[in-house]
């Protein structure tokens, strides 16, 4: 009843779409090209993993409060910073040019304006640094006390020689009485090389260098990088930048970062020892969608390309395999169009549905090709009876199988992970629209343009794919069965590789200099984010997680505070005494007494003359100010004269400037009244810890490598066990990957259990269901445990090809099952063109597969190994293992009936 | 004649006696650190003298050079400065022995380190009653530095009491640190620090 209903109804379609076959093929050609229109005009791209999240989950509405500070500092600009005046000027030009830019960059952050903290500069200091700073002041009182009466260079350097000559006399002659001492303090010459290295820098390139900065070096923000971010050891130079174009989703985000990336290129024209790099955690994203789309693309030619020439091979013809491929892409072209109408947007996952689709989706024209191959050979027949019987043959089959397959990727849309629910929708539309234009195109256009195949006789007529004998039969059964008990044993050695750095692209410029940022800092640079309502929250759980064992550091507000502030006022009060008044630095200055100077530094290279007495550190340390007092006398006699004479002035004009306001902040903090509080952080820095609704981000670092799901999952649950509504990436990450694994199987379980159910109802036999699915049970065991062999982890990308090949299994066996059936269930073997079939459309779907082991991104090539490996393990056990039973089966219920 | 001899010998006696600088057993102050220095730099580069072996012999040469042209008893008095006069005549002399001995082990040390081949270049003797400077350059390739003598007459001849090396005087850096170390703890513990630098040379030496 079913059966004929289907027939009547495929009757009228064939009647209706061959009625003016030309006219059905310009119809569908015109729908394509209107499908792809509408989807490059609206089709939007979605990046994030979150995207990837059901919006009903907690997670992705608990991340949605950290918007505020999400938004910001999308890309990072890494500079190298081997030479940091150098490196500073391209910050400079770069930023010049990007500020200028106002339609793509929201905000530029590459340094916090040291002179907003220096009231409280040394208030970042520990206690200890603290007394070692006014230590170190008393012990050189004399000598700024001196220098600030008698403002000269050549002054300052002859303080420095008699310091030298004294600690020289204490090494001979009194040494021993500071027992107490470490060597380091007593042989520290750090002071001597810091004037020396500034004087010859400065006469050398005109960049002073100040030498002063030893006095308050702890602090980050008026320290040595002059508020400027560095990386860990300050190997680069950072620059944080927030695009305006985030609003507008990826493409926005692909123009802004492309723009940034053209106008670093033209800067380091002027700049061409400089490396730099764009990193950061949109840039990630755009990079990841951008190789995952010219994948996409690449993967789309030459599955496209390779599955013509297959066809072309198999069918010795040319028009025919034009004709599959023109359904085939029609197909892709409407499922596009629906894409878009129905979802909007492709996601990381998704992206990658085009190249799957064309392997999968193939299956069909050719099942249904080499039918009409097959009646062709009766040359009593029209053209058009043949499409006729071929339809109302194959019709059924491929009506099954493809509503099969697109059922198939139905219970994907069951789990609540939206990236695969869309890529479910995606290819179940995709099904359909092949199973459609298999149908319905398919014939329009054999009829419109198939010319006879001319004379050549068909060898294989008749003939059986493989001759099967009850021996022969039982043997490759036994045979399936052996491989099957292996492959089960080695399936349970595959692991779940869990770390997404292991799928991610390893070319992407991001991804490159992510790992170079990574390997120079000491912390990780993902953290764990908690937001609370107050202060005193922020207190209590930043105490509770820096007990914590898997945290190395806890940044909020308040780590941007100095502590113990009250006690270190007291301190600094020490220091008042110990600073001259720094007027005579800024008055006029006494030209530079170029012989005197010359005189002083000849002094200072003799008593470093000789270091072979000296050990390890401290000879090395002589070596370098001998060489560069060297240095400076080269330059003082080379008889520069009235050009080394003016430099000279500048310097030390430069030199006491610098002094006189280091002397500044010095007494600015010493008579400092009142401690710091959050209002006297700079706004830059403030509105990264606190939201506009006064909510109080607290940032935590992980301190072990995130990338180690164990460590991963134990970080997380640390975070969660002071705040459950903990988020950040390493809580998405690890929501992500274990919500994408559960998915996965999932999936791969619903569809399982859709199809049985589906064909159960189709088939109305257990048997005939269990055999259906024999292929893609034994093939999917087999390709479990050929990964151990070819050393495949599952992954989170490649745990996908379950759910995907579960389509493209069955119809292998309902293909088999409904030609067995047609047969009369005897014992004749598979015929030729139906293995030929099947054989065709599983070395398409490895071919489909196969095209995304050319993609960068690793996740995306191991999901096309795995389920091109699939595909042709489910596909040897359709032609071998199925026909087989198949055979003894048959053998069985005739002897039955003979009986 | 032997009236006139006896006359003659009377009056060179009483010239020697009013003029003792100028006797036979007294040099002029740039003399006596000439001879000094000279005599160091002659122990110095004796080609049988040469290598680490000799070190010990050398040091010991040099000592006795110093101690032939220094005036240690004035320079460990003067390294005490008002806390002399605060210590017992028994401390004066433990005391005095032991930066004697400290002050000879340190200086040959600075001597065996710096003094080598360097060219020297003296200056003019600055001399005001009974106290001379005597300024000297010492010279290497290019560089130099200077090293000054302050120098006291004493009954019998003009002795070196103290060396300035480029502003720094040897004598005020010891009285700086002892003052140090008497002020924060005693002179007691200042003695014991030296006794026990005292045999930590000893200690050494017999090695």
């Amino acid at each position: 009843m079913g059966q004929s209903l289907i027939l009547r109804f495929l009757d009228r379609i064939v009647t209706v779409v061959t009625w003016r076959p030309r006219l059905t093929v310009l119809v569908a050609f015109l729908l394509a090209a209107f499908s792809l229109f509408y989807t490059a005009t609206h089709l939007e791209f979605k990046t994030e993993q979150l995207d990837l999240i059901s919006p009903e989950n907690r997670l992705v509405q608990l991340a949605g409060r950290l918007r505020q500070f999400d938004k910001l500092d999308k890309f990072i600009v890494a500079i190298d910073n081997h030479d940091p005046q150098r490196a500073r000027l391209f910050l400079q030009h770069l930023t010049n040019r990007l500020k200028a830019d106002t339609s793509h960059y929201a905000e530029l952050f590459y340094r916090v304006d040291p002179q907003g903290f220096e009231p409280w500069a040394l208030l970042y200091l520990d206690q200890q640094q603290l007394e070692k700073l006014i230590e170190g002041l008393t012990e050189n009182r004399s000598v700024l006390f001196r220098l600030c009466q008698h403002p000269s260079l050549v002054f300052y350097y002859q303080l420095l020689n008699e310091n030298i000559a004294r600690a020289l006399m204490d090494e001979f002659f009194t040494g021993f009485l500071y027992e107490e001492k470490d060597d380091d303090e007593i042989l520290n010459f750090s002071f001597l090389t810091g004037a020396l290295t500034s004087l010859n820098s400065y006469l050398k390139t005109g960049r002073y260098i100040s030498s002063w900065n030893s006095f308050i070096k702890s602090s980050d923000y008026a320290g040595e990088n002059q508020g400027y971010f560095t990386t860990e050891n300050g190997q680069y130079l950072l620059l944080f930048v927030t695009p305006r174009a985030m609003e507008e989703g990826f493409i926005g985000a692909r123009t802004s970062l492309a723009r940034l990336r053209l106008e670093i290129r033209a800067v380091q024209k002027d700049f061409p020892d400089i490396e730099v790099g764009v990193t950061g955690p949109e840039a990630l994203s755009v990079d990841e969608m951008n190789a995952s789309m010219g994948c996409m693309g690449l993967a789309t030619a030459i599955s496209a390309a390779g599955l013509t020439l297959l066809l072309i091979l198999f069918w010795r013809s040319f028009r025919r395999p034009l004709f599959e491929m023109f359904e085939l892409l029609v197909a892709l072209s409407l499922t596009f169009g629906l894409t878009t109408l129905v979802i909007g947007h492709l996601n990381i996952l998704s992206v990658v549905f085009a190249p799957l689709l064309l392997g999968l989706g193939i299956d069909y024209g050719i099942h249904w090709l080499a039918r009409y191959q097959e009646f062709r050979q009766d040359r009593s027949l029209s053209t058009r009876a043949v499409i006729h019987k071929t339809v109302m043959a194959m019709g059924p089959g491929v009506l099954l199988a493809g509503t099969t397959a697109a059922l198939s990727f139905f219970p994907l849309v069951l789990t609540d992970f939206q990236g695969i629910v869309e890529l479910g929708i995606i290819c179940s539309m995709g099904m359909i629209m092949t199973t459609l234009t298999t149908t319905c195109l398919l014939p329009a256009l054999v009829l419109a343009f198939d010319r006879p195949a001319g004379h050549r006789k068909a060898k294989d007529r008749g003939r059986p794919f493989l001759p099967l004998t009850s021996g022969r039969a039982r043997f490759i059964i036994a045979a399936s069965v052996f491989v099957s008990c292996i492959s089960l044993f080695n399936l349970s050695y595959v692991k779940f590789d869990l770390n997404m750095l292991n799928i991610q692209a390893k070319n992407a410029e991001s991804v490159i200099w992510e790992k170079r940022l990574l390997a120079d800092s000491q912390r990780s640079s993902m953290y764990g984010a908690i937001l609370v309502p107050n202060l005193k929250e922020v207190r209590q759980k930043s105490a509770a997680l820096e007990n914590i064992n898997t945290v190395s550091e806890v940044h909020s507000i308040l780590t941007l505070l100095p502590d113990n502030q009250k006690s270190k006022l007291t301190i600094l009060k020490k220091l008042e005494p110990l600073l001259p008044a720094s007027g005579n630095l800024r008055g006029s200055l006494p030209p530079v007494d170029l012989h005197k100077l010359e005189k002083t530094l000849a002094g200072i290279r003799f008593k470093f003359g000789d270091s072979s007495q000296a050990d390890g550190a401290l000879q090395k340390e002589m070596d370098r100010v001998r060489n560069l007092a060297g240095d400076l006398l080269a330059t003082l006699r080379s008889n520069e004269g009235t050009s080394l004479q003016s430099r000279l002035n500048c310097y030390q004009e430069e030199f006491m400037a610098d002094l006189a306001g280091k002397l500044d902040i010095l007494r600015a903090n010493s008579s400092q009244q009142r401690p710091m509080t959050q209002t006297d952080i700079p706004p830059s820095l403030f509105k990264r810890f606190v939201s506009d609704d006064n909510r109080y981000l607290i940032r935590v670092f992980p301190a072990g490598n995130i990338w180690d799901p164990d460590f991963l999952a134990a970080f997380v649950h640390d975070l969660q066990s002071v705040d459950p509504d903990a988020i950040g990436d390493p809580v998405t990450l690890s929501v992500f990957t274990k919500a994408f694994r559960d998915a996965c199987i999932k999936a791969s379980g619903y569809a399982l259990l859709f199809i049985a159910g589906l064909l159960l109802v189709t088939l109305r036999s257990l048997r005939l269901v269990m055999l259906a699915m024999l292929p893609l049970v034994a093939g999917t065991i087999w390709a479990g445990g050929l990964m151990k062999w070819a050393g495949i982890s599952l992954n989170v990308a490649n745990s996908l090809f379950l759910p995907l090949i579960v389509g493209a299994g069955v119809e292998y066996g309902i293909i088999i099952l409904q030609r067995w059936r047609q047969l009369g269930y005897g014992t004749t073997a598979l015929p030729f063109s139906t293995g030929k079939g099947i054989i065709l459309a599983g070395l398409t779907t490895v071919i489909g597969f196969g095209s995304l082991v050319l993609c960068d991104h690793q996740g995306t090539a191991s999901l096309g190994i795995l389920a091109a490996l699939g595909s042709v393990c489910v596909m040897l056990a359709a032609v071998f293992f199925l026909p087989s039973v198949l055979f003894l089966l048959s053998g069985e219920s005739s002897r039955r009936k003979e009986q | 004649m032997i009236k006139n001899t006896i006359i003659l010998l009377a009056i060179i006696f009483l010239w020697a006696t009013i003029y003792p600088q100028h006797s036979w057993s007294g040099l002029p102050p740039v003399d006596r650190v000439k001879t000094m220095l000279n005599a160091i730099i002659t122990i110095q580069t004796d080609p049988g003298l040469q290598g680490k072996k000799h070190v010990a012999e050398r040091q010991t040469r040099i000592k006795e050079e110093i101690i032939r042209n220094m005036d240690l008893q004035s320079m460990a008095r003067g390294s005490l400065g008002k806390y002399w006069q605060e210590i017992s005549r028994q401390e004066q002399e433990e005391f005095t022995a032991i930066f004697k001995e400290l002050f000879l082990d340190s200086y040959s040390r600075m001597v065996l380190n710096f003094i080598k081949q360097e060219k020297i270049e003296y200056g003019a003797a600055d001399e005001k009653g009974e106290e001379a400077q005597v300024a000297t350059t010492l010279i290497r390739d290019n560089d130099s530095i200077d090293v000054d003598y302050v120098l006291h007459r004493s009954a019998k001849s003009w002795l070196v009491t103290d060396v300035w090396v480029d502003g720094v005087s040897i004598i005020k850096n010891y009285k700086r640190s002892f003052a140090k170390i008497i002020r924060k703890a005693s002179f007691e513990i200042l003695l014991s620090k030296l006794r026990r630098q005292q045999q930590v040379i000893r200690n050494h030496s017999s090695q």
